[in-house]
């Protein structure tokens, strides 16, 4: 009897498996390997075909925000495994670059669908760029739609670039992979080297959500048409960029965070030296501290590198007083270089070190009181007391004893 | 209770062989005084056949006889030597005075003694016996016996003269092994027996003889070992055997579909080997053994999943190198059955699984190919099963040369046309050579058969029909028995115990207990591995610890 | 007739209970506990857990002292026919429903984040044909099934747990009582944990085909607390990956959970589908327990012991009950309603039910 039931569910389901509705073949897929969002110039946008809403009368009145969306597209059969593969094709065949336009993220991936003959597929998007303007606008937008998509997945990255978005899509290297692997590639590595942290969508929408922490991201800028440079890091307060820090500040902010491993190096020189030495952190380790003093908060950090030696530009014998010596040196130049990002910080109420969260976390009643919300905390952070203090220890200094 | 299954016994005789006239009025009919109404009987069946011989002779020189045989099944030298010669010679019968035609009581019994008699003082030949009917001395004619018509005597003598003939020992053809007995059954009952006997020399290993088929009349044995099978388990291998009731047994592979529990099952509930190694092994476990006369395959019941992919050759090697082997063979099990299925999921429901290099570069492969991933897969794995069977059918010399022009042509020259992708082709060829790593030839059938219910599920559903069809095929085993033992022990009952003989094959010294599930009398086995003792034995106990 | 030739062990009474509760709810019920008690959410859960135990605890005692009855037997044997069969009714009942949301969640999940353009009755008939045939078979097998598909549900949610650690941020996961410290608050997140592991009930059915009752207590004990202790840890790691914010907005937390490891080797670039298939394991042996709950009841309760028909007839009656709620957010209002209800039918009535046979002194041994 129950053989028979399964039989009869086959018999009638292949009756009605015509399509297998949600199969799509490998080369039915665009595959979108990687995004890019600007705000359109006005000339641009009387190109939108009316595929969600009839031209001009968009719901809700904002006819004013304008998106443009870059989209990169592998192209099937360009791209060989193995040996085979002829040399220097270049990136213009390998990906195809689509431009679309729309008021709203999907608005403009609608009007992009309706121009091409395979169905888009987000589930490779490795990396999405982001141009200033639009995150000094707000970035929630753009998020709820890459939310809600099932496809998308919370490890790509998502960057910002100072001026032109889409530009960093074209960025292609002599080396013949799609743009956007390469692009995800370094900041992959840029993690693996210490030199990011892992501030990956999935950590930017958890940080965006989280109370008294603030979010950022990597900064880009495209350097000779053919690769990145990581540019620091943006960070923002509620949704809206409101600043950038400079790459070495990156390493501070990592130190402030325990992130290791170290990748960063300082320069530092002793007085009465000439010369200086190049010392690269290998790791960090730190611990954070907050209080409520005067029913104000304060916080301490105390940042421990392990660092090694790495160059020295003058002669004098290494040993273990001058280490000494060096070690005092770049604990207060780390110390300088912290303060300044704090300050920038601060100025902009922008808190990317979690501390509000850690007072949310410790003092419950006082945030209740006083704080409540988010946005009241950045006033806080403002006028709050942040003492950092680093301690180095330079543990090798490689090859060479002087 | 454990071992029955639910079974309606034929009460009908439904299928019974059907009789010929000539035989039709022999039924149950005793055997005559006069010897010529006898052999003439007996004449009446075989006389056309070329192979029937009827002798006269003169018993002890007096009395007339007259042995037949068929020729083709007896052994004639033995026939002359062993029977007709003594019977021939003139002795004194220490009966005396025997005259065949007058007849009253005493000379009844003497009759009876003096058929005892030759059986007792003259004949060499050592299987005898009497019979009293006409069946009896038919059935023994067919089976290679001589019968021997005495005038006067309302009893045959039945000599037993059967010589077949048969093949030498050889490796068996289906279970090669690197390291073990290179001996296989034959076709011949007597010689499997013995294969056994010399391996058990121990009393209680039975040897039960049973007949099935009603024109084939097959010979069978139920071997087992007294002290260690369940009896249970041997009364209910009895009685299915005894309840089958078909015209023909050709090979053991007929009385294994009679006897199983779940007809309807894709997998393999009895095992069949033609190594006798084997069948010891499982002997000593508590199995039965069935021994089919006409075929070299044995069957072992009962029968558990664990079995089919294990071999003898494992107990042979060090338990390391039989472990690792062993989880090959399991890992390539799992592959032949879901890794094409699992393939079509990836690429055509979920991309997302495939690290993005290697999909832009995977979609390069497949851009030339018209069909869809599944129509791929499906031709490639029906032409795979069409070559499979091709190379087992062709004759030797031809077979070799095939299967490397159908890989070329299949692989290499599909692919160069653009009608398969690559990829498919190495996918396809993994899970097909994942399934000969299996050493059972029925369960690697078995798997391979449910691998295109897994292909269409997964085409039509993605991952959850994979799921869904994995979850069928587990639920089913999960419900099957053999002979009452559930098939997936040990995992299913959960013994602990068992697991040391399953995807592993713990070292010879930790596998102390037979399995459990098979309720044997006598759970431990001999702790095996090394006695305890000093450790060179050749030390004179100076300087060297002693193990008192 | 009990088709029971064979009997089941303890282990695999423990393996039922712990696949019974790693069911379909692992994947959304994390949000529903933060959305009531916020950080406070791993002391809320151990509380609800300890709630469930209760219920649990009660349902083993009264299965000691009811050796060879079903609930369904000794309901009536305490509290006289016409009540215990209302309250049988009201139980099988009440597994019918909550069988019916369940499968609707689980195509739902399905049609969210698996296959979008399926029809979700495909995916609700395939589920509970699979089921209603690998209910039909007799309770040994239905205990090997469990016992089979236990460590492949657990080992997955284990890879996902384990690497999930490195990405806690501890400042989730305190203060340890919740920002919101209305004591209601805290226990409604704590309740949606009993809410979500009730159905260890399901071993009321099953206790009197043990070979040896009277070791339910043991092997229950130690089956809840497994499964408890994975539904808290997974609390535990949900709420310290992403914070409260970020899990009232998400309807899954755990399968995004899984989507945000990462595996070295770069084998499968997502090993969700992984997760995935674990989970849907996990579904299966849930949701076949209580279509065995549903149609062992029945049979038992009307008298009427041909399952295949009460197989066949419950297939439309739970697809209609899956098909009915209009939306998703029906759904899961539907789910926390009934399974609020639950809890009383779950927890404090078998508690009542042990005062009450032991007062009116029924039953075997004296606990």
């Amino acid at each position: 009897m129950r053989k028979s039931c399964v039989y009869l569910y086959m018999i009638i389901s292949s009756l009605i498996l015509t399509g297998c509705w949600d199969r799509y073949e490998l080369e039915e897929r665009a595959n979108i390997l990687g995004l890019a969002i600007d705000l359109a110039d006005e000339d641009e946008i009387e190109k939108e075909p009316e595929v969600t809403h009839r031209l001009n009368h968009f719901p809700g009145g904002k006819t004013g925000q304008f998106y443009k969306i870059t989209a990169q597209v592998a192209v099937p059969g360009k791209i060989k495994l193995g040996p085979e593969g002829g040399g220097g094709e270049g990136s213009e065949k390998t990906a195809w670059i689509i431009k679309t336009f729309g008021h709203t993220m999907n608005d403009a991936m609608a009007n992009l669908q309706q121009q091409l003959a395979e169905k888009l597929y987000l589930g490779h998007l490795q990396i999405i760029v982001v141009s200033r303007e639009v995150s000094e606008k707000g970035v929630s937008e753009i998020n709820d739609f890459l939310r809600r998509d099932p496809e998308v997945r919370r490890t790509a990255w998502m960057i910002i670039d100072d001026k032109d978005a889409s530009k960093v899509l074209k960025a292609a290297p002599p080396i013949e992979t799609v743009p956007s692997l390469y692009l995800s590639d370094t900041l992959d590595n840029a993690v693996r080297f210490g030199k990011l942290p892992r501030e990956y969508m999935g950590k930017f929408w958890i940080d965006l959500s989280d109370d008294g922490v603030d979010a950022t991201l990597p900064a880009v800028k495209v350097m000779g048409n053919d690769r990145l440079l990581i540019d620091g890091m943006a960070f923002f307060k509620g949704d809206k960029m409101v600043g950038k820090t400079t790459p070495g500040e990156i390493g501070a902010y990592m130190g402030m965070k325990e992130k290791s491993p170290g990748g960063y190096s300082i320069i530092v020189s002793i007085e009465d030296e000439e010369g200086v030495y190049l010392i690269k952190s290998l790791k960090r380790k730190s611990k954070t501290a907050v209080e409520i003093r005067d029913g104000k908060p304060m916080a301490f950090i105390n940042i421990k590198v392990e660092a090694a030696i790495e160059e020295k530009t003058n002669d004098s014998k290494l040993d273990s007083d001058t280490l000494k010596k060096v070690e005092l040196a770049a604990n207060k130049k780390a110390e300088e270089i912290c303060s300044e990002l704090v300050k920038k910080l601060q100025e902009k109420g922008s808190d990317i070190f979690g501390l509000g969260a850690r007072v949310k976390a410790k003092y419950a009643g006082y945030w209740e009181r006083e704080v409540n919300r988010d946005e009241q905390w950045s006033n806080v952070f403002k006028e709050m007391e942040i003492k950092v203090k680093a301690d180095f220890n330079i543990r090798r200094a490689g090859m060479e004893i002087n | 209770m454990i071992f029955r299954k639910k079974h309606i016994k034929n009460e009908n005789q439904k299928g019974k062989w059907p009789l010929n006239d000539a035989r039709d009025s022999l039924n149950n009919r005793k055997l005559k005084k006069g010897i010529n109404d006898n052999v003439a009987d007996v004449k009446n069946i075989f006389q056309n056949d070329s192979d029937f011989i009827s002798r006269k002779f003169q018993l002890c020189g007096t009395i007339t006889a007259e042995a037949l045989f068929i020729s083709t099944i007896v052994d004639t030298d033995k026939i002359n030597r062993d029977i007709i010669r003594p019977l021939q010679e003139k002795r004194q019968d220490p009966i005396t005075d025997f005259t065949p035609l007058t007849l009253d009581k005493k000379q009844e019994r003497r009759k009876k003694d003096f058929l005892q008699w030759l059986l007792d003082d003259v004949l060499y030949h050592c299987a005898g016996e009497t019979a009293e009917e006409m069946q009896s001395v038919i059935n023994a004619l067919l089976r290679g016996k001589t019968v021997i018509f005495i005038d006067g005597a309302e009893e045959a003598l039945l000599l037993d003269t059967y010589k077949p003939e048969k093949r030498g020992i050889e490796q068996p053809e289906t279970e090669r092994v690197v390291r073990g007995p290179r001996e296989g059954f034959i076709e011949q009952i007597q010689t499997n027996i013995y294969l056994l006997r010399y391996r058990l020399p121990v009393p209680e290993f039975r040897v039960e003889p049973m007949v099935a088929g009603n024109a084939t009349k097959t010979k069978i044995s139920v071997c087992y070992l007294d002290n260690l099978a369940s009896k249970e388990l041997v009364n209910e291998v009895k009685r299915r055997v005894n309840d089958i009731c078909i015209d023909r047994i050709l090979d053991a592979g007929y009385i294994e579909q009679l006897i199983q529990d779940n007809p309807r099952s894709p997998f393999p509930q009895i095992q069949n080997t033609e190594r006798p190694d084997k069948a010891v092994g499982n002997l000593l476990e508590g199995r039965v053994v069935i021994l089919v006369d006409g075929s070299p395959f044995a069957l072992i019941v009962p029968a558990i999943f664990n079995q089919f992919y294990h071999t003898s050759e494992d107990y042979n090697d060090r338990w390391l190198v039989a472990s690792l082997v062993r989880i090959i063979r399991f890992v390539a099990l799992i592959f032949a059955l879901t890794f094409s299925s699992f393939y079509i999921t990836i690429l055509s429901f979920h991309p997302e699984l495939i690290p993005a290099k290697f999909v832009v570069a995977a979609s390069s492969g497949r851009a030339g190919v018209p069909f869809p991933v599944v129509v791929e897969v499906l031709v490639m794995e029906v032409s795979m099963e069409i070559l499979r069977e091709a190379t087992v059918r062709m004759p030797q010399q031809v077979g070799g040369a095939l299967s490397i022009v159908g890989v070329l042509v299949i692989g290499q020259a599909a692919v160069m046309a653009g009608f398969v992708s690559p990829i498919t082709v190495v996918i396809i060829a993994m899970s097909t050579i994942g399934s000969f790593a299996t050493p059972s030839y029925n369960a690697a059938t078995a798997f391979r058969m449910l691998r295109f219910p897994l292909i269409i599920l997964s085409g039509m559903f993605g991952l959850l029909g994979l799921s869904v069809g994995l979850m069928f095929i587990i639920n089913h085993m999960l419900s099957l028995r053999s002979f009452g033992i559930p098939y997936l022990a040990p995992v299913s009952p959960g013994n602990l115990q068992g697991f040391k003989d399953s995807v592993i094959r713990a070292p010879l010294r930790w596998l102390k207990e037979r399995p459990a599930q098979l309720h044997p009398q006598d759970v431990t086995r001999v702790a095996s591995g090394v006695k305890k003792g000093s450790a060179n034995t050749l030390q004179d106990n100076e300087g060297g610890k002693s193990d008192a | 007739m009990h088709k029971h030739r064979e009997h089941i062990t303890p282990i695999q009474l423990a393996s039922i209970i712990i696949s019974t509760m790693l069911g379909v709810s692992m994947l959304a019920f994390s949000k529903f506990v933060v959305d009531g008690s916020g950080s406070g959410s791993p002391l809320a859960s151990l509380v609800g857990a300890i709630i469930a135990f209760i219920g649990l605890l009660a349902v083993v005692l009264l299965g000691k002292r009811f050796p060879k009855k079903t609930i369904i037997g000794y309901n009536e044997t305490i509290l006289g026919k016409p009540l215990g069969r209302f309250i049988n009714v009201l139980i099988i009942l009440f597994f019918a429903i909550l069988m019916g949301l369940e499968t609707r969640q689980f195509a739902e999940v399905v049609a969210g984040a698996l296959l979008p353009n399926t029809p979700i009755q495909i995916t609700i008939s395939m589920m509970i044909l699979l089921c209603a045939a690998a209910s039909l078979q007799n309770v040994a097998t239905f205990a090997y099934i469990h016992f089979f598909y236990m460590p492949l549900i657990l080992l997955p949610i284990t890879i996902v747990l384990i690497s999930a650690f490195w990405d806690i941020e501890t400042y989730h996961l305190f203060p340890i009582i919740g920002h919101n410290s209305s004591f209601k608050e805290f226990m409604s997140g704590g309740l949606v944990v009993t809410q979500a592991i009730l159905n260890f009930f399901v071993i009321s059915m099953v206790i009197p085909f043990m070979k040896d009752p009277k070791k339910c207590i043991k092997s229950g004990i130690f089956g809840f607390w497994i499964g408890s202790f994975f539904v808290v840890v997974i609390v535990i790691m949900s709420l310290g990956v992403f914070g409260e914010e970020e899990m009232k907005q998400m309807f899954w937390p755990t399968l995004v959970l899984g989507r945000m490891i990462q595996v070295p080797l770069e084998i499968l670039a997502r090993i969700d589908a992984l997760l995935l298939i674990s989970w849907i394991y996990g579904v299966f042996t849930t949701l076949l327990s209580y279509y065995f709950v549903f149609v062992r009841g029945i049979g038992e309760l009307f008298r009427f012991r041909h399952d295949r028909i009460i197989s066949l007839v419950g297939f439309p009656v739970t697809f209609i009950i899956a098909i009915f709620p209009q939306d998703i957010y029906q759904m899961y209002d539907f789910i926390l309603q009934v399974t609020f209800y639950g809890i009383f039918l779950t927890v404090f009535y078998p508690v009542l039910l042990l005062v009450v046979a032991k007062i009116r002194n029924k039953g075997g041994v004296s606990v």
